[in-house]
């Protein structure tokens, strides 16, 4: 009778649970902050242009990059008359990324943002499909190269190894270097994976450069037992930490420790805007980088090119093409100006930098003349903090 | 509670009257036990096709469906000779990993797919048998030395990384592995033989008498150690092939294989109404109907648009709910 009342109330459990929502996936929310409006474009049949549906998987919102990215997402989804469509990766097993991939294709998506995930049985299922995929050149491998090479479906690979990853490591190692650590340590992600890789080359080339000396690390998946052993066993001789990881555990193992006064300590990928926003304040981090949001927002494009029929760029050859690069932030005015001005509502791109990459919205630039323009967006004197605050004000009406 | 009236003293039919209305219950408990499951993957099939409109059971989604829960179903298999000893185990998905990586490194070198199976099944059997041996002579714990096991196949995979970067599998060589039909086929006379060696051999049945009270075993016979050592094996044998088809599905080699399949298996043991603690209630099909239930639910509940974290939340509930009515108390600790 009790093993009878568990299943009824089992049943009656998911019965709510499912009754909770509508069956249909949320809609994209408005932005708050920014209007966002652009003009209606049409085809030449008279319809208006979107109406795609796009997915995306990576960590929940309640990450703080996940929540930027999400953030990006939805207001280009607004920008172009699409939806978006998440998928919360709880785990990053190969099952699991295929189960995501292979869920947002059963929901309807047209397109794929593919932020990892390297199986070549995957790109053949969405080439089987007809959907459209973009990704990261860590995807990029010999194989998969077999399976999407001529496909119509790639919409092309976001170009890591243009040294995005090692800039990172080693500009926020720089900002130690001139805050004056010279013993440092780091903890970072498994070897194995390109990004991480690149990072700590990034950091390791810092400190070579800086004539930093770096008394251990760790890398694996503990960042928390890594960081704390790191601390107990040479916490007295560190005056410097960096971590190539999401959360702030380097930042609690620091201050468990009880060496907050006396280890500077970076991070690449800060955490939430709150947090990070505190963390400045209090002195327990001392740089961070910032506009990790962007590169998603040229994915979600080359996808939007390749599905509203407009020209595509970067289309030659591996359809490799560049990655806007982050910026270091190291106080707390400039974290505040990153916030709101490239991790808000508005994604460091204004509607106008946007669209101006589709044919369809600017049929008055050429293939060319676009991609010079991403190519002009990727260098540091357009793509820097003070640059996007002061664009990003003019959009708002703030100036 | 029983009622029965007795009066002054018992007589051999009021007795015997007891004794049936114990075996009448203890029968009707079984069949519940044995249809629960069942009861709890079609009400969810049912469910899930009402408010997907159909198309749960449309082919597109069967062949899914098929997808993922296959690794976890050819685990399981595996996974039921193991429990049916209380052979709880971490060990599981990093032994994967370690039997995936060994079968993409041979194979890209230029080794014939078969012979990079064997070796693959040859390292994933040879780490599962360091816990049967731990267990059988040293006298530890199985749990205890599964998670060494664990670092060491972990710490193996990291290392063989480290040096050699990423590792793809040659997809394009033997991409036919993937195709549904070879998985239905292999699903098919996995589980045949599993269940033909579970439930009708002496070695099945000693694994049950093992898990349900290994001293009254051993004064009966039973060789344990010999018994411990074959579900081991077997266990390691499905991991080397459930290892085969994840690196395949997921393109490369390392730590992501297997990751999280050790909570996998232990979810559908316990949802398909199989005793954690083994023993004679052990019942083969059981974990099988359980990773169903898992995938149904992780399959439906995306279906429906919402986030794999709710599918987590539900798991967790029903998790709780299974082990709190089903688990023995009588039999005592979970892991021994």
């Amino acid at each position: 009778m009790k093993r009878l009342l568990a299943m009824l109330l089992s049943v009656a459990m998911v019965l709510g649970l499912c009754a909770c929502g509508s069956a249909q996936p949320k809609e994209t929310e408005a932005t708050q902050a920014a209007t966002v409006s652009a003009p209606v474009v049409q085809d030449d049949s008279g319809n208006s242009i979107g109406g795609y549906k796009i997915g995306f998987f990576y960590l929940p919102e309640s990450d703080g990059l996940s929540a930027q990215y999400h953030r990006a997402l939805d207001f280009c989804a607004e920008l172009t008359n699409c939806e978006m469509e998440y998928y919360d990766m709880m785990n990053w097993s190969a099952e699991d990324l295929s189960t995501a991939v292979e869920t947002l294709i059963a929901n309807g998506c047209q397109g794929i943002i593919m932020i990892t995930g390297n199986s070549p049985a995957l790109f053949q299922y969405m080439n089987e499909k007809g959907v459209y995929y973009t990704g990261m050149t860590r995807s990029y491998t010999d194989e998969v190269a077999l399976v999407v090479d001529g496909s119509e479906y790639n919409c092309g690979w976001l170009d890591e190894n243009s040294g995005m990853n090692v800039d990172m490591g080693y500009g926020v190692t720089a900002a130690l270097a001139e805050k004056g650590c010279k013993n440092i340590a780091y903890v970072a992600g498994a070897p194995g994976n390109q990004m991480r890789d690149d990072r700590v080359l990034g950091i390791e080339k810092a400190a070579e450069e800086f004539g930093m000396n770096i008394v251990t690390s760790y890398r694996g998946s503990d960042f928390a037992s890594g960081a704390a052993d790191i601390l107990a066993t040479h916490g007295a001789e560190l005056d410097g930490m960096v971590g190539s990881i999401n959360g702030d555990v380097c930042i609690a193992a620091i201050n468990s420790a009880g060496y907050a006064d006396t280890i500077k300590y970076a991070q690449i990928d800060a955490p939430s805007a709150e947090e990070t926003e505190s963390y400045f304040r209090t002195g327990h981090i001392d740089a961070v980088t910032a506009g990790n949001n962007v590169f998603i927002v040229q994915s979600y494009m080359q996808l939007f090119n390749a599905l509203s029929g407009a020209d595509r760029l970067f289309n030659e050859g591996n359809r490799v093409y560049p990655m806007i690069p982050n910026f270091i932030v190291s106080d707390e005015e400039g974290w505040q100006s990153t916030v709101k001005y490239t991790a808000g509502d508005v994604p460091a791109l204004t509607p106008d930098e946007i669209l101006a990459l589709n044919s369809l919205y600017t049929p008055d630039t050429t293939v060319e003349q676009k991609e010079a323009l991403v190519e002009k967006y990727c260098s540091s004197e357009y793509w820097n903090l003070d640059s996007i605050v002061a664009r990003v004000k003019d959009y708002l009406g703030e100036n | 509670m029983l009622k029965l009236q007795v009066s002054g003293h018992s007589s051999p039919e009021d007795s015997e009257q007891i004794q049936n209305e114990l075996m009448r219950r203890a029968k009707r408990n079984e069949r519940i036990t044995f249809l629960l499951p069942f009861a709890g993957v079609l009400a969810l099939i049912v469910l899930f096709t009402t408010l997907t409109g159909g198309q749960f059971l449309s082919v597109d989604n069967l062949k899914l469906l098929l997808n993922q829960c296959f690794s976890m179903e050819i685990v399981v298999i595996g996974g039921a000779f193991l429990y049916a000893i209380g052979g709880l185990d971490m060990a599981i998905g990093s032994v994967m990993a370690l039997s995936a990586m060994v079968i993409t490194l041979l194979f890209n070198a230029g080794l014939s797919l078969a012979l990079s199976i064997l070796a693959g099944i040859a390292v994933s059997v040879g780490s599962m048998c360091i816990t049967a041996f731990v267990r059988n002579y040293l006298k530890v714990s199985p749990f205890i030395a599964s998670m060494c096991v664990m670092n060491i196949c972990q710490g193996l995979v990291l290392t063989i990384v480290a040096k050699l970067g990423v590792i793809t599998f040659a997809y394009s060589r033997a991409a036919w592995i993937d195709s549904t039909l070879t998985k239905i086929l292999t699903l098919v006379i996995m589980a045949l033989l599993g269940y033909v060696i579970f439930n009708y051999t002496r070695f099945g049945k000693s694994l049950r008498a093992i898990g349900g009270n290994e001293r009254a075993a051993r004064i009966s016979g039973i060789k344990i150690e010999k018994c411990v050592f074959g579900a081991y094996s077997i266990m390691g044998f499905a991991l080397a092939i459930a290892s085969l088809f994840s690196v395949i599905r997921g393109g490369t080699a390392d730590t992501s294989i297997g990751n999280g399949m050790n909570l996998n298996v232990m979810t559908a043991i316990v949802l398909g109404g199989f005793p954690l603690s083994g023993g004679a209630n052990a019942k083969f099909h059981a974990p099988m109907i359980g990773a169903l239930m898992v995938t149904i639910l992780t399959n439906g509940l995306g279906l429906l648009g919402y986030a794999n974290s709710m599918g987590y939340a539900i798991k967790g509930l029903l998790f709780v709910t299974v082990v709190a009515l089903t688990y023995e108390k009588s039999k005592g600790k979970l892991i021994s």
